[in-house]
């Protein structure tokens, strides 16, 4: 599958969307849909061949699945974003929720919340999430989730809402009666590549200011980063407290039934956040994000239009800011909406090799 | 700004003379967890939040922290349910405390962030209401927990998640082996929440003849009988146009929590109030909406000086059957307090309950 994106990251969208083409597999139960999954039996989504989040436990209301730590996935300061951990956390809450259905039931995430405890280092090998389903009704159920490195480190703590759809098997259509080939590809798959994109030297980062920062990006004096290389961000505007930066909705960020990934939306929300945060902080100023709160508004159309990602600053204290994100589609709908809160840590580096940890640095604003 | 005229609500309970106190804060000087069983111990007396709502502890253990409040009737809203607001302020005390237990002596801590999520309605029968708070990470300086609130054995209702600061102790830490058990008070007449219920839902047909703004309008010109929540707390509205609401919320000594100032929970049950009132506002006649969640982040904190703490929502999205909506709190200086986000499921054309009317107006006694 070739997909030419407009403007986009990619011009290769690998993988299959096994629901569009076996949709016989809806014929079987969640928990057994998410077994042959398990077992490798159909081949993966475009979304895994850029990421490589995969399930690796699910039983009857709870779901385990672990994203590879790449450098893909760093930010201009050399640190992993809540936003990334969203990103890790939105397939397994709804797995753990559609672990419990019936044939022909399909899950949308409508609100997903994290509270963030530690950030991640960057060579802390994996992001293991382990979600648990807390109650589920007739059209909606909520999960929550333990978010670990591959050191068993506590990161964050995250729950979901989802809502259930019918999205029954056609009427003729079976279950495969064998494991699914999967397409082979001569080239390493883009999360197995070396990362493109640099980080910004903390000394860079000591003598700018956001908003000197901001601009140095926009004339190309300083590297993008291999994050927003990642999400393929493209042009940005800020102004103090204000930041809009748009995304393709590519394809690769889909799901096996074609859908866009929750988690990616997330991380783009959670992106435009941290940039307005950024605008209002002086140099030699490093932040943790606190916690992140998306409503899902509707489903996004991945077909490489841009995604636009506003956000602005609703409260800056000496210690905390909170800010709010808008995500919209090329035909002007909201299709997200989210908030944020981050601890500021004037005068502290972030030390890439051992972040700042917000946890032991949280004071609250006086 | 022109002066809101205020509602005169009677009876007021919030403004009679507050029960329960505060413990003695030489108290402060054991561990979190021997802070909690000092309740029980008989060490100080109940919270006023005790005696407004009967929220009490059952149960504490490290890490852990049970709370009951019984459903009753002064807890509803004109819609005829117990609003996610109240519900907050059970999962506020349940959260906070079962971080609380975890921490060394003299140490206090501050509500960051309060997440609270609907998973059912919860009407007013009578039942209890049980949050199961549990940590989930204790940090030197921050910590998350989560809560379950359901009725007594059933099915859950509601789930919270809550991060708190931890600040520095206090030094020197005060010397809590002089604390001696209190006299706890007694009062001529029964609790407000044990009395006949003071205000009523709205009927079916009030709902059904108004649209979301003119119930809202008929409220503020005190055309409509005032909720229950009203009656108890204070919180009234003051404001609204399509797509904004704002409510009052007087800071009363009734709604502090063990430290004294304004409980979370209450911040909350304002935040809450503005977030789903502002969507009522978009709704025609014969609606319904229910709020899924609120999130509130706490900037400041708020004290109990009497005066009023005002709210206003805004709607950030509409759509049929989705709207999230934003709201900001402010103390009455006009100091931005605490800002917060919900979203509401909207339910055209259909009533708030199968049977009708949502709750019957008591009998005059």
């Amino acid at each position: 599958m070739v997909i030419r994106v407009r403007g986009g990251r990619l011009d290769e969208v690998r993988g299959v969307f096994a629901y569009l083409e076996h949709p016989g597999i809806l014929a079987l139960d969640g928990m057994e849909q998410m077994r042959r999954w398990l077992r490798r039996e159909y081949p993966y989504p475009p979304i895994w061949y850029v990421a490589g989040s995969e399930q690796v436990e699910s039983g009857p209301g709870m779901s385990t699945w672990r994203l590879p730590v790449t450098s893909w996935l760093q930010s201009a300061a050399g640190t992993l974003t809540g936003g990334v951990l969203a990103f890790a956390a939105d397939a397994p809450l709804g797995s753990a929720l559609f672990t419990t259905l019936p044939p022909g039931a399909w899950v949308t995430t409508s609100e997903l919340s994290l509270h963030f405890l530690r950030p991640p280092a960057p060579d802390c090998g994996a992001i293991i999430t382990r979600a648990r389903l807390i109650q589920a009704g007739r059209s909606q159920g909520l999960c929550e989730a333990s978010i670990e490195d591959a050191h068993g480190h506590l990161l964050a703590h995250a729950t979901a809402r989802n809502m259930v759809t019918g999205l029954p098997a056609p009427p003729d259509a079976q279950p495969p009666s064998k494991p699914i080939p999967w397409p082979e590809y001569d080239t390493p798959h883009q999360f197995e590549r070396p990362a493109e994109g640099e980080i910004v030297p903390q000394a860079v980062w000591d003598r700018m200011s956001g908003v000197e920062m901001m601009a140095a990006w926009q004339r190309g004096e300083l590297p993008r980063a291999p994050l927003s290389n990642w999400v393929g961000a493209q042009h940005f505007e800020f102004h103090e407290g204000e930041f809009a930066v748009t995304f393709p909705a590519s394809p690769s960020w889909t799901t096996a039934g074609g859908a866009f990934y929750g988690g990616t939306t997330a991380l783009f929300l959670d992106y435009a956040m941290h940039g307005a945060i950024h605008t209002t902080l002086p140099g030699g100023t490093s932040w943790g994000t606190l916690d992140l709160k998306v409503n899902f508004l509707r489903p996004v159309t991945a077909d490489g239009s841009d995604l636009r990602a506003t956000a602005k600053i609703l409260h800056r204290g000496k210690r905390i800011a909170v800010a709010s994100a808008e995500l919209t589609g090329a035909d002007g709908k909201t299709v997200a909406l989210a908030s944020s809160s981050a601890m500021l840590l004037p005068g502290r580096p972030w030390r890439p090799a051992a972040p700042a940890v917000p946890i032991d640095e949280a004071a609250p604003d006086g | 700004m022109a002066e809101a005229i205020r509602l005169v609500i009677e009876p007021a309970i919030w403004q009679e003379p507050v029960r329960g106190g505060h413990l003695d804060p030489r108290v402060f000087g054991l561990s979190g967890l021997e802070q909690l069983r000092a309740f029980f111990r008989g060490l100080g007396p109940p919270p006023p939040l005790a005696h407004l709502t009967g929220m009490f502890p059952i149960e504490v253990d490290e890490g852990k922290a049970t709370f009951t409040m019984p459903a009753t009737d002064w807890l509803i809203s004109p819609p005829g349910y117990i609003q996610l607001g109240v519900l907050a302020m059970l999962a506020d005390a349940a959260l906070g405390c079962a971080i609380q237990s975890t921490l060394p002596p003299a140490t206090p801590y501050t509500t960051s962030d309060l997440t609270v999520t609907f998973l059912r309605p919860v009407v007013a029968d009578g039942r209890t209401l049980v949050a199961r708070g549990r940590v989930i990470h204790s940090g030197r300086s921050l910590a998350v927990s989560d809560v379950e609130i359901s009725y007594e054995d059933d099915h859950p209702v509601a789930h919270g998640t809550s991060r708190c600061f931890i600040l520095d102790p206090i030094d020197p830490a005060p010397d809590p082996s002089e604390v001696e058990p209190v006299q706890i008070p007694q009062y001529d007449t029964p609790d407000p929440y044990l009395r006949p219920v003071e205000g009523r839902a709205l009927t079916q047909a009030e709902w059904d003849a108004m649209t979301g703004l003119e119930v809202f309008e008929g409220f503020i010109a005190g055309k409509l009988p005032p909720p229950p929540i009203t009656h108890l707390t204070g919180l009234v509205p003051t404001a609204a146009a399509e797509g904004t609401s704002t409510f009052a919320l007087p800071t009363s000594p009734w709604l502090t929590s063990p430290l004294g100032t304004v409980q979370g929970g209450a911040t909350a049950l304002l935040a809450d109030t503005v977030l789903g009132t502002a969507v009522q506002t978009t709704l025609p006649a014969r609606s319904t909406y229910t709020p899924l969640d609120v999130k509130v982040s706490f900037l400041r904190p708020v004290f109990a000086d009497g005066r009023d703490l005002v709210g206003t929502g805004t709607v950030e999205h509409r759509g049929r059957t989705l709207a999230v909506a934003n709201a900001e709190i402010r103390n009455a200086d006009g100091k931005k307090v605490a800002v917060a986000t919900g979203s509401s499921l909207i339910r055209e054309g259909q009533p708030w309950r199968a049977e009708d009317p949502v709750i019957q107006p008591e009998a005059p006694a």
